[in-house]
């Protein structure tokens, strides 16, 4: 079951650069997405703005800080955090990713990988479910970008999103940026990835740039959201469209050498203009 | 290894380096360059995020001497949570003790000045007393009155310029007297975001006291005591300064003589 209430129409990310800029031109745009963990402080300039913002957009919240992989659980202080940020401005969605940052006290600022077996499935569900009953609303799951795969794993990613999904209620955040980094870091098929999830419980959809490094002789892509969406990105997010046969939320993710607002804007109408196409062949626009 | 020794091992590792245990469980190949990749992404995004909050102590120290400083300071004091307004606070006290930053006596004062910036401007909203509402009291209701500070006032006593050195690397400076300045001179601060503008001033030591004073909610008439101690302090221009820019948000007037 999707989990969205988004707006399913394209929104970009809300930069502090561009908040001036967005409340003089009022850009037609669906939705903004925030990060919470900015917006935790107790007042000032970037409260100021997103209140002013929030009134005349959908704000989706996209975490990256609740470690819902965390053997220890959610540490209560972030998820707290996060309560009130989300009571303050009551965001169309939550979302957060499958992947762990808090360990024993530290925090260490990014999106790191767990092994899928029985065990971890056991420990992130638990998790989920302490987020969702906190928040007392359910969230989405974001799909990561890999660059390692693991030798004690029981099942695939697909299928671990699919277990986490039935036995939580969550939805799912589908980066298709992400997929196309980790299937050719991992040798996988993006479309057969795609196939295999639940994408009756896809509420959003993520696109993005990356960068490609070269590891002697192989091709290693980095998912650094710092660069217009590739061709490739633009293909699988078609074939994506055609298996959902519905439109959804789809965000232009560009966190890193953040461009000017038109850029965004630009690469927005792009995802738009897919979205209303693929979903008039298919009669549901 | 079960999972949660593998995250310890993973955790290890990321902060020094790859663990043979560990790698072990990868089956990809180029092991090593894989899982860079995390480590680059943990360091490379922790480094910028202390440079957002310490850019007066990056440009005194240079870019690269940062960035090596910052590593340094990343894995001995990695954050202890996702929130960015709690992020490196304790970069000051690093710096203060780092050997390679002894020379530079002031430096770890100017970070503490860059956070407590930072604590200004991110601190609760709240309406500050204008002069209006103060001159509703009489004078010796105000004598006997405790006045609470604006939750964003920051206080920094420094035995060097700090507020003249964090003045000369702002990009907007039109300073160019930088070596004119004597650094070995004290310098008092007071920090206020009445609205949304956050101001600095640099004040003389009673001025200094006055305010500490207020902060421990003695009345107007002991924090004056306090400070008339102080050469060259003037009630009249510490309170206008108080009542002029915000700094106060409360007035308690305390019954009886």
């Amino acid at each position: 079951m999707s989990t969205s209430t988004l707006p399913n129409t394209v929104g970009i990310g809300l930069k502090a650069q561009h908040y001036q800029c967005i409340l003089e031109q009022r850009p037609t745009l669906g939705w903004f997405e925030i990060h919470p963990e900015n917006y935790m402080g107790n007042g000032g300039l970037p409260h100021k703005y997103l209140t002013q913002i929030a009134q005349h957009y959908p704000l989706s919240m996209h975490g990256v800080g609740m470690s819902l992989g965390s053997t220890e659980g959610i540490a209560s202080e972030h998820l707290n955090a996060l309560k009130n940020v989300v009571e303050r401005y009551q965001p169309a969605q939550v979302s957060e990713h499958l992947a762990w940052s808090h360990h024993q006290g530290i925090y260490l600022n990014d999106l790191l990988p767990l092994p899928y077996t029985r065990e971890s499935l056991a420990i992130i569900t638990r998790n989920i479910h302490h987020v969702q009953d906190v928040l007392a609303r359910p969230i989405l799951i974001e799909n990561p970008s890999a660059y390692l795969g693991f030798n004690h794993n029981d099942m695939d990613e697909p299928h671990f999103l699919s277990e986490i999904v039935k036995t939580t209620g969550c939805g799912l955040l589908l980066d298709v940026n992400n997929v196309y980094v980790s299937a050719t870091n991992q040798g996988f098929d993006p479309t057969h990835y795609i196939e295999q999830l639940p994408l009756d419980a896809v509420g959003e959809i993520h696109l993005a740039g990356h960068t490609t490094q070269h590891v002697e002789g192989d091709i290693l892509l980095i998912d650094d959201h710092g660069s217009a969406v590739t061709d490739d990105v633009w293909a699988l997010y078609e074939v994506t469209l055609q298996k959902l046969k519905r439109p959804t939320a789809v965000l232009i993710e560009w966190d890193t050498n953040i461009p000017a607002l038109d850029v965004l804007l630009h690469e927005a109408s792009l995802a738009q203009q897919l979205l209303l196409t693929h979903n008039s062949h298919q009669g549901v626009a | 290894m079960d999972y949660s020794q593998w995250q310890h091992a993973f955790t290890q590792s990321l902060l020094g380096t790859l663990n043979k245990e560990l790698s072990d469980t990868f089956s990809s190949k180029h092991k090593q360059q894989r899982f860079a990749v995390y480590q680059n992404n943990v360091f490379h995004s922790l480094g910028n995020a202390l440079a957002d909050l310490y850019p007066t102590v990056k440009k005194l120290v240079g870019e690269d001497f940062f960035t090596a400083t910052a590593g340094i300071y990343l894995r001995e004091h990695p954050p202890s949570q996702a929130a960015m307004v709690h992020f490196g606070q304790d970069f000051p006290q690093f710096l203060r003790s780092f050997e390679h930053t002894q020379t530079m006596p002031f430096l770890a004062d100017t970070a503490a000045l860059e956070v407590a910036r930072q604590l200004a401007y991110h601190a609760a909203d709240e309406t500050a007393l204008t002069g209006a509402e103060v001159s509703r009291f009489t004078p010796q209701e105000l004598e006997n009155a405790s006045l609470i500070l604006h939750s964003s006032v920051q206080m920094l006593y420094s035995d060097y310029t700090i507020f003249s050195i964090w003045q000369d690397n702002q990009e907007k400076s039109l300073s160019q007297t930088k070596e004119t300045i004597d650094i070995n001179e004290p310098q008092w601060l007071l920090i206020v975001r009445p609205e949304y503008e956050l101001n600095m001033f640099s004040v003389d030591e009673g001025t200094y006291l006055f305010f500490e004073a207020l902060r421990q909610q003695s009345s107007v008439s002991a924090a004056l005591t306090t400070a008339l101690g102080c050469d060259g302090f003037d009630p009249s221009s510490a309170i206008s300064l108080a009542v002029q820019h915000g700094f106060l948000a409360h007035i308690i007037i305390n019954s009886g003589e």
